[in-house]
């Protein structure tokens, strides 16, 4: 799909879900009760205008058949992707209840071992505990920023 | 005259306090580090090192980073010249030259070139920064509620029409970024809008959380393709001496001059900055040299011009965030982020309540370029080692430095999410080609321009014409609907010079 539409779709769902809940906002008690929606809704009209014409323009230039840009992301990328996310979803629900130090070894680990696979182990093991333990310094001691 | 004076000798006390003068070395290395690093460039730099400040006071804090600012500036160049990777936009005119002099063994010269036209061309910038800002300041107090509103008007639409070639994916990020601004409460009238009944979310979406995801985060997440895909270059570690020759020094100086005020102008102008800038500085040269066949071939001029012009983009694009409190690209954007949360009140007011502040930060500007100069000329062969990072060291390392970062702001593990889905955000961008400046622009100024927007309509009773009453007002409009209409002018003007050649050359 052309990006330029995959963009103009994207928006027309964007503006409309946006407006549908900006109209259901509640009104302000003082003042103009409307005051709190109108910059919203004004946003999302110019979405939904600014979408609509990505669109057209796309198909326009499809009837003139212009040649279709993919989208293209490696598999790998991808994969590499979602394991930061995974792991980053794990660093939030661990790194209250451990401690920064042994959460954020485990994330640094992972994130790592997830580059560079286990073959520069020593590395990962430098890079990991170097940068934990330098964090942690800086702002625990020097800046006085409090970690859990 | 004497009033600016005495401000920078004031300016030059703050700088010249040990601490600060310690910080703002600390802050150049950092930045020419970071501005080094592919993909990294002062944007992300900034917004990644900003959590470090915020034990500091503001005008330690504000040093530090402008520091890492021309850091990053100077920087970017280095990857340009020695591996054809630019640490980032502004740094594209400096691939044009300086990688086919590094090419032909001129590496030494290349690096040299590129730091010496920087510092020339930052300096020049900077002296005339001292004498615009105080005026622009003092004319910025005349602007109300209305004007202030149409003056981001102008920014946004310029930025949107002006950084990318697209100027309906341009809006699109900017309404996005806008949109993501009205999350929270609402403080005028006290009401939750957007929050989904999550507490967090309702003192809003911090927009460094913002920042460092899209580029931090997103700019990982684009690389890690890379990773696999193709193994790094080498990078030259050996040198001569970095320095010039005489000859090569006459060949310079000409175009460094030339057009260090070109790229200080298109700097002032909110959306252009160092890429336009260098681009400009390196056609103007280009078309009035007397052998244009040369460039890109390795020639000096090549790389003294845009570099020139890149430094003092940088500098010229603190105006009108200093003065009137606009940013007009996305690192100054990621410096007005700065100052707010530093509690500071960015524009005019700034030079009248922290003096000290504002003309700290311009003194930092002489003594920032002195110390990036000395940085990266006699030390270049030792830093451009960082080039060499490997990739599977580097990525994880910025991921890790982004969470922690982010986590100072609040004390808060949801913004471990909120960062994760700017994240995505950012890449999706990259992928789908929106360009992220107007996105940042618009996400870090939304919340103020909805301010000035409602207290406008306050004062008239809702009449929308107060938008249209006065001289600026409608100078600020006329501005915008330009810019907007700029690409569609030139993109006429283009064909119409086509048709033209082809009408002569048809004869």
């Amino acid at each position: 799909m052309h990006k330029d539409l995959t963009v103009g779709i994207a928006g027309v769902v964007i503006s409309l879900l946006y407006s549908v809940q900006a109209m259901q906002l509640p009104k302000a008690s003082i003042g103009n009760p409307w005051a709190p929606v109108l910059f919203p809704m004004g946003l999302g009209l110019v979405m939904l205008f600014v979408s609509v014409l990505l669109i057209l323009k796309d198909l326009r230039r499809r009837k003139e058949g212009a040649a279709t840009e993919a989208f293209g992301a490696s598999k790998l990328g991808l994969a590499m992707i979602a394991g930061t996310i995974v792991l980053g979803i794990v660093y939030a629900l661990i790194f209250e209840p451990v401690g920064f130090i042994p959460a954020t070894l485990i994330f640094m680990g992972g994130l790592l071992l997830m580059a560079g696979g286990w073959s520069g182990w020593r590395g990962t093991l430098v890079v990991g505990f170097g940068f934990t333990f330098i964090v942690w310094y800086v702002f625990e001691k020097v800046l006085r920023i409090m970690l859990p | 005259m004497g009033e600016i004076f005495t401000n920078l000798a004031l300016g030059f006390t703050v700088v010249l306090d040990p601490l600060n003068f310690a910080l703002l070395l600390v802050g150049s290395v950092l930045g020419t580090v970071f501005g080094m690093l592919p993909g990294i460039g002062p944007a992300t730099g900034i917004a990644l090192l900003l959590p470090l400040t915020f034990a500091m006071k503001p005008e330690t804090a504000l040093i530090m980073m402008c520091a890492i600012y021309y850091g990053a500036m100077y920087g970017g160049s280095r990857g340009s010249i020695l591996l054809n990777v630019p640490g980032d936009g502004a740094a594209v005119a400096a691939t044009f030259d300086g990688y086919p002099m590094a090419q032909n063994g001129r590496a030494e010269a290349a690096l040299a070139i590129s730091a010496i036209a920087s510092f020339i061309g930052g300096l020049i910038a900077t002296v005339i920064f001292v004498f615009l800002a105080l005026p622009v300041a003092r004319f910025a107090l005349r602007f109300g509620p209305p004007e202030y509103f149409m003056l981001m008007i102008f920014a946004l639409s310029a930025t949107a029409s002006l950084t990318q070639k697209s100027l309906l994916k341009g809006f699109f990020a900017l309404v996005m970024g806008l949109m993501v601004t009205t999350v929270g409460m609402d403080l005028m009238a006290g009401v939750r809008r957007f929050t989904f009944g999550v507490q967090e979310l309702q003192s809003g979406i911090d927009f460094i959380v913002v920042i460092v995801g899209v580029y931090g985060i997103g700019e990982v997440f684009t690389n890690y393709e890379k990773i696999a895909a193709k193994a790094a270059k080498p990078v030259q570690e050996k040198f001569g001496k970095i320095w010039i020759t005489m000859e090569e020094w006459k060949q310079s100086i000409g175009p460094i001059l030339r057009q260090t005020p070109v790229g200080f102008f298109v700097g002032v102008l909110p959306g252009s900055g160092g890429t336009i800038g260098s681009m400009m500085g390196y056609n103007n040269e280009k078309q009035i040299s007397k052998h244009p066949e040369k460039f890109g071939t390795g020639t000096i001029e090549g790389l003294a011009a845009p570099e020139a012009a890149n430094n003092a983009a940088s500098v010229g694009a603190l105006i009108p965030m200093m003065t009137l409190g606009v940013p007009g690209s996305g690192t100054t954007a990621v410096m007005l982020g700065a100052l707010l949360i530093l509690g500071l009140d960015p524009g005019p007011m700034l030079f009248e309540h922290h003096p000290h502040v504002a003309w700290g930060i311009i003194a930092s500007m002489f003594m920032g370029n002195i110390a990036c100069a000395v940085i990266n000329i006699p030390l270049a062969g030792l830093l451009v080692r960082v080039l060499s990072v490997k990739p599977k060291y580097l990525y994880p390392l910025i991921v890790g430095l982004a969470f922690v970062g982010v986590y100072t702001i609040n004390y808060s593990v949801v913004d471990f999410f909120l960062l994760l889905v700017f994240g995505v955000v950012g890449y999706l961008m990259k992928k789908l080609k929106i360009p992220i400046a107007p996105f940042i622009l618009a996400v870090v100024v939304g919340g103020g321009m909805e301010q000035s927007f409602r207290q406008a309509l306050m004062v008239s009773q809702g009449d929308m014409t107060i938008f249209f009453r006065s001289t600026i007002c409608n100078v600020l409009f006329g501005l915008s609907v330009l810019s907007v209409s700029w690409p569609f002018i030139s993109e006429w003007r283009k064909k119409r010079k086509a048709r033209q050649a082809g009408g002569t050359s048809g004869r």
